[in-house]
């Protein structure tokens, strides 16, 4: 398991170096064989939108992909679409239904960003017609629809890869990887919350109310598992990334506490997950205060990392990258090494509170701009061209969705739950 | 006074604290081997006086739920004999022996038997607890003297937690081992240690942790209480009781000690009057 993981960080780095350096390779690819890589947004929501701005946004230094066709079936979804499209002077084909879009504009690859419970059957039939897909996450609204993805994929070789971005994201590549490679020792726990302060509904159109759930879908348990999938996907797969494994179980609790607006899934909501060494993923969300917003700290014997914003502060004595940590009489020793008699600092009372260390931060990695979605969309253009893409990326993304539902499952049924062998991959 | 010394530092955790060793004039070897003695000796303090280790007596001990006697090795009773005499000599004021909240039987005083024939113990009520934090650091720091004695290493500073300080000899650059000492807020005061232990109780960033009998609320002062002694468990007790004790108290408790210093906050106390 862990060497092609291994292999997959790798491949990820090395993608996110040639996506630095290598952007030449790719207008020479275009430019020699005169051929674009075709894609397609399926879903012009708001999340479709900034994947399509992103997009259309590096092709003024890339011409080796073209945004030819955008499907929405919400009129105003895709007046907002052709507005960015007018911004950067295209004209792709429009489509209300993706099954059109697939018989009339060839493509080489989509981008899938409806509503959770549509990325199944989209994702099948777009990669059993040969075409590659990158999915937004969560990657299934159920546990069958995301082992049927995942199958499609394998069985007709087209590549599907689920929006994962911090896979992309070089601050989170650098440290996992030193991670995996022992800098910090074995790592403990992974404690990972995202808080917001909104009832994180859409406003419905005046006079419409028969679009409550088509858009605020992530409110209903048909169409999404709320904060499990839109949220806690990502910091899943994070976990599993950062142990190199994925849980053996997983606990949790969750509940409408807050909102009572006649939503169905959980504002409030904490998890456990427990991974075969008896190291542990805590996760909690909750929708009525931001004031700890969204982080994964990862806790490891020599220093924590806190990804999201990207700092790392070290813990243990004679590990630290500054030389050891110093103590009053570390510093005297010091000082009768120099030859020189100070007074040694020390007195005080025996036990003070155990809170929060606060000894000096150092960024993880410097240099990365964004939150790795840039990557994520030049990375899958490469994979289009080279028909080929890392195993592991899907498995990653397949296994955040695998244990989100499974939480899910062992919210509503108060028992702890482990994952059923069918859908072990 | 040469810097190229054998001069040793290492540190190591233990009861939830930092213990730091510096030694010089002696081979690297003896310091090394004593180093690890006291370690050793450490972790086995530890595991007898631990609330927190499921494996450690104490532990043991606070979970009985039953009145029966418990069977004791020579230093954990030699232990309770002695902290027993220390409650007595500080007119109760140092305790290790508690009630568990809610027990409406919690000022009662004599909590435990102790047989030191049978050497068992034995509660006087299921809701006795024992918590020897207040004097655990001078045991240990009582068994690391005579590690440095058998290792014959002459000149040393052990610092435990920064709180229990033994030194002894001389510092490297010749002369005593001076230390500053926060003993009010915003106030320091240097001492110069030949030869004995200082044991330091009081505030630390306005947060109290000494706990009166019955009481909930930490104890709090403005001022530091040190205890200077040759007897390191005997400062820490003192250093404890004193800081709760009322001036007349403090004078009545120092009658049952040799001291060599106590300092409430920087002033001095006036020994033997």
């Amino acid at each position: 398991m862990s060497n092609n993981r291994r292999d997959f960080i790798k491949t990820s780095i090395v993608a996110g170096t040639g996506l630095a350096l290598g952007l030449s390779s790719f207008q020479s690819w275009g430019g020699v064989f005169g051929k674009k890589v075709r894609l397609a947004v399926i879903g012009t929501g708001g999340r479709g939108r900034f994947l399509m701005e992103h997009l259309l946004n590096q092709m003024s230094n890339n011409d080796t992909y073209e945004l030819v066709a955008i499907c929405d079936n919400y009129q105003p979804s895709m007046d907002a679409a052709k507005k960015i499209c007018n911004k950067y002077k295209i004209t792709p084909k429009t489509f209300d239904d993706y099954k059109k879009l697939m018989a009339d504009a060839p493509v080489d690859g989509v981008i899938i960003a409806t509503p959770l419970y549509q990325h199944a059957h989209i994702t099948i039939d777009c990669l059993n017609a040969g075409i590659h897909v990158l999915c937004e996450k969560s990657m299934a609204r159920t546990l069958s629809d995301a082992k049927a993805m995942y199958d499609a994929s394998i069985k007709s070789g087209s590549i599907l890869i689920i929006g994962h971005q911090r896979m992309f994201n070089k601050k989170y590549l650098n440290g996992i990887e030193r991670i995996h490679a022992g800098e910090f020792g074995p790592v403990g726990q992974v404690k990972a919350y995202w808080h917001r302060n909104k009832d994180w509904r859409r406003p419905i159109p005046e006079g419409k109310p028969e679009l409550e759930r088509q858009l605020n879908w992530r409110l209903y348990k048909e169409y999404s598992a709320g904060l499990l999938t839109e949220l806690m996907s990502h910091q899943i797969q994070v976990s599993n990334w950062a142990f190199q494994n994925t849980p053996v179980s997983v606990q949790a609790s969750g509940g409408i506490q807050f909102w009572k607006d006649g939503r169905e899934v959980p504002d409030n909501l904490a998890a456990i997950f427990t991974y075969a060494d008896g190291s542990r993923c805590i996760a909690d969300y909750m929708n009525m205060n931001r004031n700890y917003g969204v982080e994964e700290h990862i806790i490891a014997d020599y220093a924590t990392l806190r990804m999201e914003t990207n700092k790392l502060q070290w813990d243990k004595p004679n590990q630290t990258v500054n030389g050891p940590m110093k103590t009053p009489v570390s510093k005297m020793v010091d000082d009768i090494k120099k030859g020189e008699k100070k007074p040694a600092a020390i007195g005080g009372a025996s036990w003070r509170p155990e809170t929060a260390k606060k000894t000096k931060e150092e960024s993880i990695y410097e240099g990365q701009k964004g939150d790795g979605t840039v990557e994520e969309l030049l990375t899958f253009v490469e994979f289009i061209k080279t028909k080929s893409a890392p195993d592991w990326m899907l498995r990653e993304g397949y296994n955040a969705s695998l244990w989100t539902l499974l939480t899910e499952k062992a919210i509503d049924t108060g028992k702890t739950v482990t994952c059923p062998k069918k859908y072990m991959i | 006074m040469q810097t190229d010394i054998d001069l040793f530092y290492e540190t190591t955790m233990g009861m939830n604290t930092r213990l730091e060793v510096v030694m010089w004039g002696q081979s690297e070897l003896k310091q090394q081997v004593c180093f690890n003695q006291i370690c050793a000796a450490l972790e086995y303090w530890e595991r007898l006086l631990s609330r927190f280790d499921p494996t450690a007596e104490i532990y043991h001990f606070n979970s009985l739920v039953e009145n029966e006697p418990m069977q004791l090795g020579d230093d954990l009773l030699n232990s309770f004999i002695q902290v027993i005499e220390y409650r007595q000599k500080t007119k109760g004021l140092f305790d290790v022996f508690y009630l568990s909240k809610n027990s409406e039987t919690r000022h009662e005083k004599d909590l435990v038997d102790v047989d030191p024939v049978l050497k068992t113990i034995v509660k006087k009520s299921p809701d006795v607890q024992v918590d020897f934090g207040g004097v655990g650091k001078g045991i240990l720091l009582a068994r690391a003297i005579e590690l440095l004695d058998q290792n014959e290493i002459k000149n040393a500073f052990i610092s435990f937690g920064g709180s229990s300080i033994h030194c002894r000899g001389i510092h490297p650059k010749g002369g005593a081992w001076p230390f500053d000492f926060q003993v009010e807020q915003g106030i320091d005061t240097t001492l110069e240690l030949y030869n004995t232990n200082l044991s330091v109780s009081g505030l630390y960033h306005g947060k109290g942790h000494i706990f009166e009998s019955g009481e909930d609320i930490p104890k709090q002062s403005g001022k530091s209480v040190t205890i200077q002694s040759q007897n390191p468990i005997e400062a820490e007790v003192l250093s404890t009781a004193l800081f709760i004790a009322s001036e007349q108290q403090r004078h009545d408790i120092l009658k049952n000690f040799e001291i060599e210093k106590v300092l409430i906050g920087s002033e001095q106390l006036v020994l033997n009057e």
